[in-house]
C-alpha cells in the first residue's frame, strides 16, 4: 500500500524531485508512522512499520524489521517492549551500555566531570593502561549505600585523590573530608602523614560530609 | 569606452577586503577581477577539507600565507565518528610544502596530523608563525620538538583540546636560546608534566608572550614564578589550582597576580581548592573572559568571583553555579556576551545542584548584550523559552541541551515545540541552534518558517516523521550545516530536497531511517555530492535497497570521491572497492 502525502510547496521549489510524492521514486521508500504515544494499536494494521530499532523511554518501540538480513545493533537496544517510564531506566544508564555520544560533551570534559575508576576517562574499565601496578581500595561515601574503588597508584598527593573521590560521588572538593582505616584498624583523618606512609598503611577509605 | 582601474590599484583596494565571503563575491565580478583577486588572496578558509583538493587550492591561489582547514564532522567530538574515518592533513601539508614556501599560518580543526607532517612544516616554511591544532590527533611531543627546534619565527602554538601522545616533557627545551618571538602558547591539553625549567626558560625569553595556557600538571607553586617572569600576560590558563595548606604559595601567588596589570582572561582551574581563589581577585575587575568549566567549586564561591568581574564578556562554568550564581551574574555582568554552562554529572540530576531554566531566564533578562548561549540542564518549559526569546531577540547562537532525551515541558508535559518556535521567531539573526527535549514535527515547521539566517542546526531525538526534515531543508535558506542523530527522518524528505544539499557544506544523519536505496538515488542524482555511508558494524547489505544505514555523511565537493576512505565506508564510486 502506498501513501501519498501532499504538501503545499512554494513556487520556488525546483524539479520533480521536490514533490513529496512517494510514487515518484525507484526504490521502495519506507513509510513512517508517527511514533507519538497517542496512536492506537489499530494504526499498525494500515501502515507498514519501518522505524529503526531505537528505544525511547517514552515510546512503544516496534521492532518489526524491514529486512531479515539486516540486524541493526544499536547501543541503545535493551528494554524494548512496551512503554517505559520516563525517568526511570534512561537516567540510570552509565556511558558503557548507554547512549553513545550523549549528552554531547567533549571527551576532555568527560574526563573531568565524570571520572571513572583509575581516571582513564570513560575508556576501559580495568586499569589496562601501560601495565603498571594498580592498588585498588574501597571507598565509601557517608550516606551512600554503594561503595566505589579507586586505584591509589594513580595519585601522588592527597589533593588529587580527594578531588577524584569527590567527583566520583558527585560532590565538591570543599564539601568532603577524607578518612581512612589503617593496618591497625583505626580510623584516621587523611593528610597528617606523608603520602608514602599513607599508602603503606591504608586499608580502606571513607569520605565524610563536612 | 570602458575605463578600468589599473591592476595595482585594484589590488590595493582588494587588500582591505579580508572576509572570505567578500573576497568570494569580488572574485566573480568579472574575469580580470577574478585574476587579480586570486593572486592577492592571502588567507584561505576551507570548512571541509574534502570539499576541495590541495592541488585545486594551490592552482587558484598561488600566494597564500594562511590556511585554515576543518576535517571530521562535528559529531566526531562526541564519539559518533569511528576511528580511521579520515581528515588527514598529510596530503595538504605535503603539497603546501612544495608550493607555498612563504606560508605563515596553519590552522587545523578535527584533523589527523602526524609527527612527519609537523616536521615537514617546521622545515618547509621559513617564515612560519602560527600553528593551531584544535581537537586534532595523530601526533606526539616529538612532532612538537621539531616545531620548537626549527620554527625560528614562531609566534603562536595552540594545541587546543588536541590528543597528543606524551612521549617526553622535554620538547619545550628544543626552543633555541635565540628564540624570542613567542606570543601565544596553549598546551592545556597535555596530559603529563613538561620540564618546568624548560618552561620557565621559555617564558623568560619571550617578552612578547601574551597568552599562556598551562596544563594540569603544572603545580600552583610554580605559577607565581611564571607570572613574575611574564607580568605582561593578557590570557592565562592555570594548571591545577590547589596546593595543600601552604601560606607561602598563597602569598606568592597573590603578589604575582597583583603584578599582572594586563590580564583579561583566565582559564584552567583544575582541582580547585576554594581557599586559593582570592589570590586572583585583584585581576577580576579587568577580566573579560573567565573559564571555570573545570572548577568543581560551589555556587557561593563562584558567585563571589562573579561579583568582582563587572566587565565579564564571556563566562564558561559548570552547573555548580546554580540559579543563584546565574542571578548574581545577571546583576553584575552587564557586558556579558557569551555564556556556557556545562554539566557536572552527565546522567543523574544531582540533588545538590539546583540549576534550572530559571537561571538562564535571569541571565537573558539581566544581560542585554548576551548573544551566545550553551546551556546544559535537566528541565525546561515552553514559558521559559518564550520569555528567553522575548528577552533576548539579539541571540545569534542558542544551544540548549536538556540532558535526558525527549524530556517534555516539565510544567505542562507538552512538547517544547512552541518554546523553540518562539526562539526562532524572535531571534531573527539566529545563526546556530541546537535542539533538545520532546519535539514533534511542529518545531521544524516553525524553524523552516522563521529561521532564515540559520547556518547550523543540531537535532537529536526529535521529530515524528519525514515532514520534520522536509520543513528544515525546504525552509532554512541559509542552512549550511545540518547534523541529526536518532530521529525518524528518512528517504522521503532527503530525496525531496536533493538540490538543497548542494547549497550546504554538509549533512550528517546517524541512527535515522535512511535506506541504502535512497543513498544510491541521491548519489546518482547529485554527482557534485559525496554520499558516504558508514557501516561500522559490517551489517549493511548494499544490494538490499531498503536496508537502513547506520550513519550517513553527505557533502558537496569539487574534488570527487576521496581516496582515503576506510573499509567501513560505502559510496557510489565505481573505482573504489566498496561500491553500492
Amino acid at each position: 500500500m502506498e501513501l501519498y502525502l501532499g504538501l503545499a510547496l512554494s513556487s520556488s521549489a525546483s524539479s520533480c524531485s521536490s514533490q513529496f510524492d512517494l510514487n515518484c521514486h525507484e526504490s521502495t521508500i519506507p513509510v513512517h508512522r508517527s511514533n507519538k504515544r497517542k496512536h492506537d494499536d489499530d494504526d499498525d494494521d494500515h501502515v507498514p512499520q519501518t522505524l529503526p530499532l531505537l528505544v525511547w523511554n517514552n515510546f512503544c518501540c516496534n521492532k518489526n524489521q524491514l529486512n531479515e538480513e539486516h540486524d541493526q545493533d544499536h547501543d541503545n537496544d535493551g528494554d524494548n517492549d512496551g512503554e517505559v517510564e520516563s525517568n526511570s531506566i534512561f537516567v540510570r544508564r552509565r556511558n558503557i551500555g548507554g547512549v553513545i555520544g550523549w549528552p554531547p560533551v567533549k571527551l576532555c570534559r568527560r574526563k573531568v566531570c565524570h571520572r571513572k575508576i583509575g581516571s582513564n576517562g570513560g575508556g576501559s574499565d580495568d586499569g589496562d593502561g601501560g601495565g603498571s601496578k594498580s592498588m585498588y581500595v574501597k571507598v565509601h561515601m557517608e550516606g551512600i549505600g554503594i561503595a566505589r574503588k579507586v586505584d591509589l597508584n594513580m595519585h601522588q598527593s592527597y589533593q588529587t585523590l580527594v578531588h577524584t573521590l569527590a567527583n566520583m560521588f558527585g560532590k565538591c572538593y570543599g564539601d568532603v573530608k577524607l578518612t581512612y582505616q589503617d593496618k591497625e584498624g583505626d580510623w584516621l583523618l587523611a593528610g597528617d602523614v606523608p603520602w608514602g606512609s599513607f599508602i603503606n598503611t591504608i586499608q580502606r577509605l571513607k569520605l565524610l560530609k563536612k | 569606452m570602458v575605463y578600468s582601474l589599473p591592476e595595482e590599484v585594484l589590488e590595493h583596494v582588494f587588500s582591505f577586503i579580508t572576509s572570505d565571503k567578500d573576497r568570494n563575491v569580488v572574485s566573480v565580478v568579472c574575469k580580470s577581477w577574478y585574476e587579480i583577486e586570486r593572486w592577492c588572496r592571502r588567507k584561505v578558509f576551507i570548512g571541509n577539507c574534502y570539499a576541495v583538493s590541495p592541488a585545486i587550492m594551490i592552482r587558484r591561489f598561488p600566494e597564500v600565507r594562511s590556511v585554515e582547514l576543518k576535517g571530521k564532522p562535528h559529531f566526531a567530538d562526541f564519539n559518533l565518528v569511528p576511528e580511521g574515518w579520515g581528515g588527514y592533513a598529510c596530503s595538504w601539508i605535503d603539497e603546501m610544502s612544495r608550493s607555498y614556501p612563504w606560508l605563515e599560518e596553519i590552522r587545523l580543526k578535527r584533523m589527523v596530523i602526524t609527527d612527519e607532517s609537523l616536521e615537514l612544516i617546521s622545515t618547509s616554511f621559513k617564515n612560519f608563525r602560527v600553528l593551531v591544532l584544535s581537537s586534532c590527533e595523530g601526533f606526539s611531543t616529538d612532532g612538537l620538538s621539531a616545531i620548537a627546534a626549527n620554527c625560528r619565527n614562531l609566534r603562536e602554538l595552540d594545541l587546543q583540546e588536541s590528543e597528543v601522545m606524551d612521549l617526553s616533557g622535554h620538547w619545550l627545551s628544543h626552543f633555541p636560546d635565540t628564540f624570542t618571538s613567542l606570543e601565544s602558547l596553549n598546551m592545556s591539553c597535555l596530559g603529563s608534566e613538561v620540564s618546568f625549567s624548560a618552561l620557565e626558560r621559555l617564558v623568560a625569553m619571550s617578552p612578547n608572550l601574551k597568552t599562556l595556557r598551562l596544563n594540569r600538571a603544572v603545580p600552583l607553586g610554580k605559577l607565581s614564578t611564571l607570572l613574575q617572569q611574564a607580568p605582561q600576560l593578557v590570557e592565562l590558563g592555570t594548571g591545577a589550582y590547589s596546593s595543600g595548606i601552604r601560606s607561602d604559595v598563597y602569598s606568592a601567588l597573590s603578589k604575582a597576580f597583583l603584578g599582572c596589570k594586563e590580564l583579561k582572561g583566565l582559564s584552567g582551574f583544575w582541582d580547585v581548592d576554594p581557599s586559593y581563589l582570592p589570590a586572583f581577585f585583584s585581576v577580576c575587575s579587568r577580566l573579560t573572559t573567565l573559564n571555570l568549566s573545570y572548577a568543581t567549586i560551589r555556587s557561593p564561591d563562584i558567585t563571589k568571583v562573579i561579583n568582582l568581574c563587572p566587565n565579564l564578556q564571556r563566562l564558561l562554568v559548570l552547573d555548580h553555579i546554580e540559579d543563584s550564581g546565574l542571578n548574581a551574574l545577571a546583576l553584575s555582568c552587564k557586558n556579558l556576551q557569551e555564556l556556557r554552562v556545562f554539566p557536572s554529572d552527565m546522567y543523574v540530576a544531582d540533588a545538590n545542584v539546583t540549576l534550572t531554566e530559571q537561571g538562564l531566564v535571569s541571565v537573558t533578562q539581566g544581560c542585554p548584550k548576551l548573544q551566545s548561549v550553551l546551556y546544559f540542564c535537566h528541565q525546561m518549559s515552553n514559558s521559559a523559552l518564550i520569555t528567553i526569546a522575548k528577552n533576548r531577540p539579539n541571540l545569534t547562537c542558542f544551544r540548549l541541551c536538556i540532558i535526558e532525551p525527549r524530556t517534555p515541558d516539565y510544567l505542562t508535559h507538552e512538547p517544547l515545540d512552541i518554546g523553540f518556535g518562539a526562539i526562532v521567531k524572535h531571534c531573527k539573526n539566529l545563526s546556530r541552534l541546537s535542539l533538545s527535549g520532546l519535539l514533534t514535527d511542529r518545531v521544524f515547521e516553525y524553524i523552516g518558517t522563521h529561521a532564515k539566517k540559520l547556518d547550523m542546526l543540531s537535532i537529536a531525538f526529535a521529530g515524528d516523521s519525514d515532514l520534520g526534515l522536509h520543513h528544515v531543508l525546504s525552509g532554512c535558506e541559509s542552512l549550511k550545516k545540518l547534523e541529526i542523530r536518532d530521529c525518524p527522518f528518512g528517504d522521503t524528505a532527503l530525496l525531496a530536497n536533493v538540490a538543497k544539499l548542494a547549497t550546504m557544506r554538509s549533512l550528517w544523519m546517524s541512527s535515522c531511517a535512511v535506506s541504502i536505496g535512497a543513498c544510491k538515488i541521491l548519489s546518482r542524482k547529485m554527482p557534485m555530492l559525496n554520499v558516504e555511508v558508514i557501516d561500522e558494524n559490517g551489517t549493511l547489505n548494499p544490494k538490499l535497497d531498503n536496508c537502513l544505514v547506520e550513519k550517513l555523511y553527505v557533502y558537496r565537493t569539487v574534488a570527487g570521491p576521496r581516496s582515503d576512505m576506510p573499509g567501513y565506508i560505502w559510496t557510489m564510486d565505481r573505482d573504489s572497492a566498496n561500491k553500492i
